[in-house]
C-alpha cells in the first residue's frame, strides 16, 4: 500500500502538465484576439501564452487571476483542475 | 541611479586603462606583481568601457523606442523566463557538483600539490554551504 501511494504521488506529479488543462486557447479565439495582443495585455512574454495554451506549463496562481479577469470569466472557467483517482482502476 | 552607475563605470574604466598604460611605461622590466599588473588594469578598463558605452547606446536607443522597451522589460520579468532561468540555474549547479567532484578525484589521482586540492576542497565545501544556507533562508521567506 505504501509503494503504491508512493507510486501515485510520483506519477500525478510526473503527468503535472495533464491534471491541469485549459480554455484559454478557446477564450481568446472566441474574442477573436491573437497571442501577441494578449501576452501584451498580461505583461507577459508571447511564449508563455503558447505554453499556457500547450499546456507544457501551468501559470502562477497571480498570472491565473489575471487571466480570469482579462476574459471577465471565474477562475474556474479558464483552468479545469481534473483529479485522476488511479485507485479506481 | 542607473546613469550614475553608468558613469561611474566609464570613469573608472577609462581610469584604469589610463593607469594600465602608465604603469606599463613606468614599470619597464620589473620582474614582480607590477610585470603583470599592468596589463589587468588595461583588461579590467577595457571591459568597464565597453560595458558603459554599450549601456549608453542600448539606453538611448530604448528612450527612442518605448514599446521595444516595454517588451524588453516583458521578457525580463515574465514568469515563465524566470522559471526558465532558475530551473537552468539549478540544473548547472548540480552539474558544477558533479563535475567539481570529478576534479578533485582527478587532481588527488594525479598526485597534485596538496595545496591546490586543499583550495579546491574549501571551494567546493563554501559552496555547498552556501547552497545550505540559502535553502534556510527561502525557507524562512517562503
Amino acid at each position: 500500500m505504501d509503494l503504491y501511494y508512493k507510486w501515485k504521488v510520483y506519477f500525478t506529479f510526473y503527468i503535472r502538465g495533464d491534471v491541469l488543462k485549459n480554455r484559454l486557447e478557446e477564450l481568446r479565439k472566441k474574442h477573436g484576439i491573437n497571442q501577441e495582443k494578449l501576452a501584451n495585455d498580461l505583461g507577459v512574454s508571447r511564449q508563455t501564452i503558447g505554453s499556457l495554451e500547450n499546456g507544457r506549463y501551468n501559470p502562477s496562481i497571480v498570472l491565473a487571476f489575471k487571466i480570469a479577469r482579462y476574459f471577465g470569466v471565474n477562475i474556474e472557467d479558464v483552468f479545469i483542475y481534473e483529479e485522476i483517482d488511479y485507485g479506481k482502476n | 541611479m542607473e546613469k550614475t552607475k553608468n558613469t561611474m563605470k566609464l570613469v573608472i574604466g577609462t581610469a584604469l586603462f589610463v593607469l594600465g598604460l602608465v604603469l606599463i611605461k613606468v614599470s619597464k622590466n620589473s620582474k614582480d606583481i607590477m610585470a603583470v599588473l599592468p596589463f589587468i588594469f588595461i583588461g579590467v578598463g577595457s571591459g568597464l568601457f565597453g560595458e558603459s558605452v554599450g549601456n549608453y547606446f542600448k539606453h538611448k536607443d530604448l528612450l527612442k523606442n518605448p514599446q521595444k522597451a516595454r517588451q524588453e522589460y516583458i521578457e525580463e520579468h515574465d514568469e515563465r523566463n524566470q522559471a526558465l532561468r532558475n530551473k537552468a540555474k539549478a540544473k548547472t549547479y548540480n552539474l558544477f557538483q558533479y563535475i567539481f567532484a570529478n576534479i578533485l578525484l582527478g587532481f588527488g589521482l594525479m598526485s597534485v600539490d596538496l595545496y591546490i586540492i586543499i583550495v579546491l576542497a574549501m571551494l567546493y565545501l563554501f559552496l555547498t554551504f552556501a547552497n545550505i544556507y540559502y535553502i534556510n533562508k527561502l525557507q524562512k521567506e517562503m
